[in-house]
C-alpha cells in the first residue's frame, strides 16, 4: 500500500472534493495526487490506463496501439500474471508515448502511469506475487481540456474541430448542439474564453474556435436551403409534441430561456415561454446590433426549438400580464426566471434625469434601433456615448448606421482598462469612431431642454481598486466640453426587479433579486432563475449554460422529484481545484501555422448599414484552421470511497 | 529564407518549409509512413520525430512533418534517443499489423524484424487516414471516414459509396495496400480490406475508345469545369486530351 500522502508536482498534499464525496486519490493530465494512504495504486493505474486506452482517438499509432499494450499489461499484472519485466516495459513505453504522441492524450498520460510504477514499484512487485484486493473504492475517469474547462458550457471543443478537420460539418455541428441550441449566434458573438484558453495561444496564436463554430452553424443553414423547403430544421424533425403531462413555464425568450426550453422539449416535456418583447433572443435580439449578429439567424436558431413543440407567447411581461403565482394557480409544475438585465445603470450626472431631448440609455437607444423603432430615437449629427463596455461600443458603432456622421465614446479609463472586447474596439477604430480616453462625464450640457454637448473632466490613473483596475482620479480644472446632439449612457444594466414583486417563500436580496443556491433553485421547489437575471449582465454563453443546467434540473425534478447535481457538474468543479493546484505550463511552443484571418466587410462601406462585419470561413479555411487543433484533451480517474 | 542546422548540416530554406521538407534537402533521411508532400501533414504515424532546439525553447521531440523550421533551429533527426523511438513504434505498429507487407518492410529497414508487443485485437490498416484526407482535401469528396466500432478510437477506415466518384486517389496514396483499385470489363472496383467496397461504371475515350475514368469523376470535372465550355461535351482520355489541348486544364478543376 501507498502508505503516504503525496503528489507527484511535490508541493502541500490538500483535499480534493468530487461533488459531496472525499477524493481518495486523482491521476489528472500526467500528474498523480494521493490523499488517502490506503489507495490501491495499481488498481488505479489500471483504471486509469483503461480510461486513456478508451479514450484515445486512433489516429496515431504509439497512442493507439502503446495505450493498448500497456493496459493489457496493467491488467496482466492486477489479475497475477504479471512479471517484473513488465513493469520496466511499460515505463519504457509510457516514455516513447509520452514524447512521440501528437495529441495530450499521448503526451500526458504515460508520465502518469510511469510515475506511480516508479515510485511505487513494491506495491507493484507485491502485486505481481499477490493480486490486491480490490478496495473499495469507486472510480471515475472523465475527459477534459483547457478550452472546454474555460467554456461555460462546456462544449467538447477539441471533438467538434476535429469533426470539422476531417470534413464531418454535420457530426461537428451535432456536437455543438447537444449542448447549444443556438451555435450560429454564440458562433458570432460569444466572447471566447476558450480562445484565452487555448495552448496554441502559446505557439503561434489561438484557434478560432468561434468562427469554425459559425461554419458549421452556416453549412448546415447553407444545406437547408439548397434542399426543398418542406425539410424544416438541420434536425431533420417535424413539429414535435410533448410526450409528458407536466408544463413548464420560463419567462424570457433570451439565451437562458431558449436553452432551458430545448433541453426540457427534447426530454418530452411541454414549454411555454413567457416574453414581454415582440421578438424572441432578449438582449442578443435587442442587445445587439444586427451587423454582428443577422436577425434571421437568431430567429432561425430559436426556431428550431419552437419546432420541438415549445410555445413562446410575445408581449407578455411579469408583473403586468401574469405573475408567479399566477403560473402556479395555471398548473405549471416548473417555473425558470430568465428575464435578463434590461434596466439601465445611472451615470449619477447632472442632467441625466432632466428629461432633456437627446440624452437615452444604451440599451434604450440599441433596443428602439433593433426592434425598427427609428422614429423613437432622438433626431441629430453628432453622438457621445458614455461607457467602456461592448454596450458602448454597440451604441456608438450603429449610430453611425442610423445616420450619424460624428460619434464619440467617452471611457474615464484607458483603452488597455476597457472591459469591451479587443475586437470589437479595433472595428470601432476601422469605423473611425472617436475615443475619449481617462475622460469622465460631469454633465449633460443641454439648451432650451435638448441637449448641445456632454462636459467631461480629464482623469488620470492612481491606485488599483476592488477590480484590480487602477482608479481613475479627476484632473481638477480640466473641464472641457464634447459637442453632441445625443447622449448615450452604456454604463452597465440592472435587472427590473419591481415586476416580481415579493414571491411567498422566496428571498430576496438587497437588491430585491431572488436568491438562488447552488442548483439556481429558489427555495420555493420547482422555482429556479438564472441567467443575467442571476449573474448581472454576463456573456450569451454563460446565459446559456445556466439555461442547460436548470433544463436538466428541472426535469430530473419532474421526473423524479429530485434536486441534484450533473456530474458534469462534479467533475468540472474538480479540475477546477486542480487548475489551482498542478503547475501550469505557460512557456512558448514552436510557432507554425498562425491563426488564420477573419475577412470583413470594408469600413467605409459597412458602416452605413447593417450588413454583417465578419465572413465567415470557406470549407478549406475552416478545415485548415481546424487542423492547428493541438487536441488538449486531458484524462482525469479519481477514486472516491465508494 | 531561414538559417538552421540539421544533423550537423546547415542549410537555408524558405519560411513556411517543414522539417521533414528541410532535412530531404540536405539529404538527409527521415522515414515516414503517413508523410505526403501533396497533402497537408497527417500527423498519424510518429515515425518522422526528431529532436528540436529552437533558440528560447527548451529540447523537446517532435514531428518534422508537422514542424516548422525557424531561424537558429538545431535538429538531431537521427540521435540514438530517437532512433530508439522509432523502432518502438514500428514495433508497436507491427504488433498492430503483423502480417503487412508494407509495414514489415518498413521495419526491416529500421531494423527491426519482430515485436516484443502484444495486442488483443490486430488493425486492418495502419488508420493514418492520409486516404481521408486525399479525398477530402484534394478531391474535395469526403467519401471516407474513420469509425470507432470498438468504441472511441478510430478502428477501420469507412466508405460512403453514394459519395464515392471512384477515382481512385485513396488507393494511390494508401501506404499499406489497405485501398486497391482495379478497371476491368468496363467497370472500377474499389476494394477496401480485401473486400469490394465500391463498383462503378468507367467512361470511355471519344477519341481511342479506352475506358480512363468514372462517369462520376467526369460529372465532377464538368461542375468543376462548368465555366470552361470547350471542355464540356468532349470526353478525352488524358492522354488524348492532351494531343488535342496541351494547355493544363488541372490547375482549372482544382477544388
Amino acid at each position: 500500500m501507498a502508505n503516504s500522502v503525496f503528489n507527484s508536482w511535490g508541493s502541500e498534499v490538500k483535499p480534493l472534493r468530487y461533488g459531496a464525496r472525499d477524493v481518495a486519490a486523482v491521476v489528472a493530465w500526467g500528474e498523480v495526487s494521493v490523499t488517502d494512504p490506503n489507495i490501491d495504486i495499481v488498481g488505479l493505474c489500471a483504471e486509469y490506463a483503461h480510461a486513456v486506452r478508451d479514450n484515445s482517438c486512433g489516429h496515431c499509432i504509439p497512442c493507439r496501439v502503446g495505450t493498448q499494450v500497456i493496459a493489457d499489461l496493467l491488467d496482466k499484472i492486477v489479475a497475477g500474471q504479471g512479471s517484473e519485466s513488465h513493469l520496466d516495459q511499460i515505463i519504457e513505453l509510457a516514455d516513447t508515448i509520452g514524447q512521440a504522441s501528437f495529441c495530450d492524450i499521448g503526451q500526458t498520460s504515460p508520465k502518469a502511469i510511469a510515475y506511480m510504477i516508479e515510485h511505487f514499484r513494491a506495491d507493484f512487485v507485491s502485486a505481481i506475487k499477490t493480486p490486491p484486493q480490490k478496495g473499495s473504492y469507486a472510480y471515475k475517469s472523465f475527459v477534459t481540456a483547457p478550452c472546454m474547462q474555460a467554456c461555460p458550457i462546456h462544449l467538447n471543443i477539441p471533438q467538434y474541430i476535429e469533426d470539422i478537420k476531417r470534413g464531418r460539418f454535420q457530426e461537428s455541428l451535432d456536437v455543438i448542439k447537444s449542448k447549444l441550441p443556438i451555435p450560429g449566434v454564440v458562433g458570432r458573438v460569444c466572447v471566447r474564453p476558450c480562445e484565452t484558453a487555448c495552448q496554441r495561444g502559446r505557439a503561434d496564436g489561438a484557434l478560432q474556435i468561434k468562427h469554425l463554430k459559425r461554419f458549421v452553424a452556416d453549412v448546415a443553414l447553407a444545406r437547408q436551403a439548397e434542399a426543398k423547403p418542406s425539410s424544416c430544421c438541420s434536425c431533420g424533425a417535424a413539429q414535435k409534441s410533448a410526450t409528458k403531462d407536466a408544463r413548464v413555464a420560463i419567462i424570457g425568450a433570451g439565451p437562458a430561456g431558449v436553452t432551458c426550453a430545448n433541453v426540457l422539449a427534447k426530454e418530452g416535456y411541454k414549454v411555454t415561454i413567457f416574453e414581454m418583447l415582440p421578438e424572441p433572443g432578449g438582449m442578443a435580439a435587442v442587445g445587439i446590433p444586427d451587423y454582428r449578429l443577422p436577425r434571421e439567424i437568431l430567429r432561425g436558431e430559436i426556431g428550431e426549438t419552437e419546432k420541438l413543440g415549445v410555445e413562446i407567447q410575445y408581449n407578455k411581461a411579469l408583473g403586468k400580464d401574469f405573475t408567479i403565482e399566477s403560473l402556479k394557480a395555471d398548473g405549471f409544475k416548473a417555473i425558470f426566471v430568465a428575464m435578463g438585465c434590461h434596466t439601465f445603470k445611472k451615470m449619477r450626472v447632472e442632467g441625466e434625469d432632466a428629461g432633456y431631448y437627446g440624452f437615452v440609455p444604451g440599451v434604450t437607444f440599441l433596443r428602439n434601433v433593433n426592434l425598427g423603432r427609428l422614429d423613437e430615437l432622438p433626431k441629430g449629427k453628432s453622438i457621445a456615448v458614455v461607457g467602456g463596455g461592448n454596450v458602448a461600443i454597440d451604441c456608438v458603432r450603429t449610430a453611425f448606421r442610423v445616420g450619424f456622421t460624428d460619434a464619440n465614446l467617452v471611457y474615464r479609463r484607458t483603452i488597455k482598462e476597457m472591459p469591451a472586447d479587443p475586437v470589437e474596439i479595433h472595428d470601432a477604430e476601422a469605423e473611425e469612431v472617436k475615443f475619449h480616453f481617462l475622460v469622465a462625464p460631469k454633465r449633460i450640457v443641454a439648451e432650451n431642454g435638448k441637449v448641445v454637448g456632454l462636459e467631461c473632466s480629464k482623469m488620470e490613473l492612481g491606485e488599483p481598486d476592488a477590480s484590480g483596475r487602477r482608479r481613475p482620479v479627476e484632473i481638477p480644472g480640466s473641464e472641457y466640453v464634447i459637442p453632441a446632439d445625443v447622449v448615450v449612457s452604456a454604463i452597465g444594466q440592472e435587472v427590473d426587479t419591481a415586476c416580481t414583486g415579493a414571491v411567498p417563500g422566496v428571498e430576496l436580496d438587497k437588491w430585491g433579486i431572488m436568491v438562488v443556491d447552488e442548483n439556481l433553485m429558489t427555495a420555493v421547489p420547482g422555482l429556479f432563475a438564472g441567467g443575467d437575471y442571476v449573474s448581472g449582465p454576463d456573456t450569451l454563453i454563460g446565459a446559456c449554460a445556466h439555461g442547460r443546467l436548470v433544463g436538466k434540473k428541472i426535469a430530473k425534478y419532474l421526473a423524479e422529484n429530485v434536486i441534484e447535481k450533473l456530474p458534469e457538474e462534479d467533475e468540472f468543479a474538480l479540475v477546477k481545484q486542480l487548475q489551482t493546484m498542478i503547475p501550469a505550463k505557460n512557456g512558448p511552443l514552436p510557432a507554425g501555422v498562425a491563426r488564420a484571418a477573419i475577412a470583413h466587410e470594408p469600413a467605409a462601406e459597412r458602416k452605413v448599414d447593417f450588413r454583417e462585419v465578419d465572413k465567415g470561413f470557406t470549407a478549406t479555411e475552416a478545415a485548415r484552421e481546424a487542423d492547428r487543433c493541438l487536441r488538449c484533451y486531458r484524462i482525469v480517474t479519481c477514486a472516491c470511497q465508494a | 529564407m531561414v538559417k538552421l542546422v540539421i544533423d550537423a548540416k546547415k542549410c537555408e530554406v524558405p519560411v513556411g518549409t517543414t522539417a521533414l521538407a528541410a532535412a530531404r534537402e540536405v539529404g538527409i533521411v527521415i522515414p515516414t509512413l503517413c508523410s505526403l508532400r501533396a497533402l497537408r501533414p497527417n500527423k498519424a504515424c510518429r515515425l518522422c520525430i526528431v529532436e528540436v532546439q529552437a533558440p528560447g525553447l527548451e529540447k523537446m521531440v517532435a514531428a518534422s512533418c508537422d514542424l516548422l523550421v525557424a531561424e537558429g533551429m538545431e535538429i538531431s533527426a537521427n540521435s540514438a534517443k530517437i532512433q530508439k523511438m522509432r523502432r518502438a513504434i514500428i514495433q508497436l505498429l507491427l504488433a498492430a499489423m503483423p502480417d503487412n507487407i508494407a509495414v514489415k518492410e518498413l521495419a526491416a529497414g529500421l531494423g527491426v524484424f519482430a515485436t516484443p508487443f502484444a495486442v488483443a485485437k490486430r488493425d486492418a490498416c495502419a488508420l493514418c487516414g492520409v486516404c481521408i484526407q486525399a479525398c477530402q482535401e484534394k478531391i474535395g469528396v469526403s467519401a471516407l471516414s474513420y469509425a470507432a466500432q470498438g468504441g472511441k478510437a478510430a478502428d477501420a477506415v469507412i466508405l460512403d459509396a453514394e459519395r464515392c466518384v471512384g477515382c481512385g486517389a485513396c488507393a494511390n496514396v494508401c501506404p499499406v495496400g489497405a485501398l486497391t483499385v482495379q478497371d476491368k470489363n468496363d467497370k472500377r472496383e474499389l476494394s477496401l480490406y480485401g473486400e469490394t467496397a465500391n463498383v462503378i461504371d468507367l467512361v470511355k475515350c471519344q477519341v481511342c475508345g479506352a475506358p480512363f475514368a468514372t462517369e462520376k469523376v467526369v460529372d465532377l470535372l464538368r461542375q468543376r469545369l462548368k465555366k470552361d465550355a470547350l471542355t464540356l461535351d468532349a470526353v478525352y482520355c488524358p492522354a488524348c486530351a492532351r494531343e488535342r489541348n496541351p494547355a493544363p486544364c488541372f490547375e482549372r478543376a482544382a477544388i
